[in-house]
């Protein structure tokens, strides 16, 4: 990427769809990071953030199923106390 | 399927992907001719992967083959490799000739791979026109800007 589109990114002049596209709430310094890459080390890129995505919500409900067989537990113990 | 030879372009989230934006997607989705010819190399490209329609149950029986493929024309599958995205057409945009005709050639894993160009892209997505595909034109229209601008 040269430095004139690096500057277009950093500094969009009014009107110009860099500057819709940052007032629509993109990230455009994510986005001059993202052209200094190859199009396979993007796809890399989004590869890894699924599979990292994927972990986290592997790990959230494992989180989910322990909590609800404690709750299980616990109310079986009361059950058991109060019959 | 390039090492099957089969015709394929390389559309949605993957493509944006590709062009450099942060978009994120859990599915491949690809535009392929619906030959007799290609149908046969797509089935045999995927078979290894145990492709399933991703909206059938487990305990249904389903057999992948030409037949089957022939009988629809997209295709939403869940295969070992993740999810994949087969259509016979592109909103906006038609079938595999004229998407093809849209598409760009990229280096993609020491091959030589077709996906949509940006300009497709936001046809494609303005003719969606779904919420999700709404929200991706204004990335997807300064990537084209700057692309312009790097011409």
């Amino acid at each position: 990427m040269n430095r004139k589109i690096e500057a277009h990114l950093l500094n969009p002049p009014p009107g110009s769809a860099a500057a819709r596209a940052r007032d629509f709430g993109i990230d455009l310094t994510l986005l001059i990071g993202r052209l200094r890459l190859t199009p396979e080390e993007r796809l890399k890129d989004l590869q890894r953030a699924m599979i990292e995505i994927e972990t986290m919500r592997a790990g959230l409900v494992r989180q989910k199923v322990s909590a609800n067989d404690t709750s299980r537990a616990e109310l079986t113990a009361i059950d058991t106390t109060s019959g | 399927m390039t090492r099957h030879q089969v015709e394929f372009v390389i559309v949605g989230g993957v493509a944006i992907s590709a062009h450099g934006s942060s978009y994120l997607t859990y599915d491949l989705d690809v535009c392929h001719a619906r030959t007799r010819e290609n149908i046969k190399r797509l089935t045999a490209a995927l078979a290894p992967f145990h492709p399933r329609p991703r909206d059938f149950s487990a305990d249904l029986p389903f057999v992948w083959d030409e037949q089957m493929l022939r009988q629809g024309t997209s295709f939403t599958l869940s295969t070992d490799l993740g999810n994949i995205d087969l259509l016979g057409e592109v909103s906006g945009l038609g079938d595999y000739e004229q998407v093809r005709a849209q598409s760009i050639v990229m280096n993609l894993f020491g091959m030589q791979c077709r996906v949509l160009s940006l300009d497709a892209l936001i046809i494609a997505k303005r003719a969606a026109g779904r919420t999700k595909d709404l929200l991706a034109l204004p990335e997807l229209e300064a990537l084209r800007e700057v692309a312009e601008e790097n011409e």
